[in-house]
């Protein structure tokens, strides 16, 4: 009876940990973008942070900067998905309208859109009354055409509550020298 | 009732009232000698009973008080005591993995920490690149609208003079 009981809490606390991880998946501002990696192979660029470290580094940035602090502490999940394209983009292109239409059908608000030939680009929130608490972004570049510039494809899904006017201040004031 | 019998009567009563001494005992048993041959035993007992109350209530130290009360009464309490081993290995198991997979926890050093603020930093840095991107189309869409209108406002004008 011991044992059971024992292992019925393990098991309890796995589940619960497991929930705290997935939680954000069940929030309205996260985008499950499908398949990628069937489309595009290996990502170049995968990022993938959780509320619970985001917390904890928005605490530590409290101490340099407070109102950084909270910007990340109110985020529950920031994901890149950076992948690099072939000679033909014509699929990569197509994944954005299909992610698109699924964004349309769950009320996101359309930012902006960039329709190209060869370059499509959409910004999409999710609004909570008063507070966006999801942000899409989906970049598909393939007017590369040289070394230095390569075609790629950028799917970024921000979960949390997100100020799009501190998100830029946060990018600043992080102050890491990122080469992208 | 005769004077005899009279007599040892009042001897038993000063027996049962604790008023008895050892020329009452005598003379108690010398009395019952002839109606019942258990009178020694019966005068024994009373006087032995008697003897006893005397002694009167001893205060135990309170040493040896606390551990008699603490001596079960005999009612079973292995089903509190499970409980609480089952709850406290329990809990322990809990704080063990509670302890070891929150991040909070010291075990996330810092190298972990300044790798998510490197993450975070690249995804703001994309975001700023996809921001940069459609800003760039947004002007060159309306640099390109307002030309249009002022080359045709213009030329329109120049038209319409000739």
């Amino acid at each position: 009876m011991k044992i059971l009981i024992s292992l019925l809490i393990v098991f309890m606390t796995f589940s619960v940990t497991a929930k705290d991880r997935e939680d954000y998946k069940s929030s309205p501002g996260f985008v499950e973008f499908g398949n990628l990696e069937g489309v595009y192979g290996e990502p170049k660029v995968e990022i993938n942070l959780g509320g619970t470290i985001l917390s904890l580094v928005g605490k530590i940035s409290k101490h340099e900067d407070p109102e950084l602090g909270d910007v990340i502490r109110n985020l529950d999940q920031v994901r890149v998905l950076v992948y690099e394209l072939d000679d033909s983009a014509t699929d990569a292109l197509n994944q954005v309208d299909t992610i698109t239409a699924t964004l349309k059908s769950k009320q996101w608000l359309p930012i902006v859109s960039v329709n190209e030939e060869l370059e499509k680009v959409r910004v999409y929130m999710h609004q909570n009354g008063d507070i966006v608490d999801g942000m899409v972004v989906m970049v598909v570049d393939a007017t590369a055409n040289n070394k230095k510039k390569r075609k790629e494809a950028v799917f970024i899904n921000i979960v949390g509550e997100i100020n799009p006017e501190q998100l830029s201040q946060l990018t600043d004031s992080l102050d890491i020298d990122v080469n992208i | 009732m005769n004077e005899e019998q009279e007599s040892w009567q009042q001897v038993v009563n000063r027996l049962a009232k604790e008023r008895h001494s050892s020329a009452d005992a005598v003379f108690l048993k010398r009395s019952l000698a002839d109606v019942d041959e258990s009178a020694d035993d019966l005068i024994n007992a009373l006087q032995f009973q008697s003897g006893l109350e005397n002694i009167g209530l001893v205060q135990a130290p309170s040493s040896l008080h606390k551990k008699l009360v603490s001596i079960p009464n005999g009612k079973k309490r292995q089903p509190v005591v499970k409980w609480t081993a089952s709850l406290s290995a329990a809990a322990a198991v809990f704080l063990m993995i509670f302890i070891g997979i929150s991040p909070n926890s010291s075990q996330l050093s810092d190298e972990e920490i300044n790798k998510a603020r490197r993450d975070l930093a690249t995804a703001l840095k994309y975001l700023h690149f996809a921001n940069n991107r459609t800003r760039n189309h947004v002007e060159k869409i309306i640099d390109e609208n307002v030309n249009n209108t002022l080359i045709n406002g213009i030329f329109g004008k120049s038209q319409d003079k000739t």
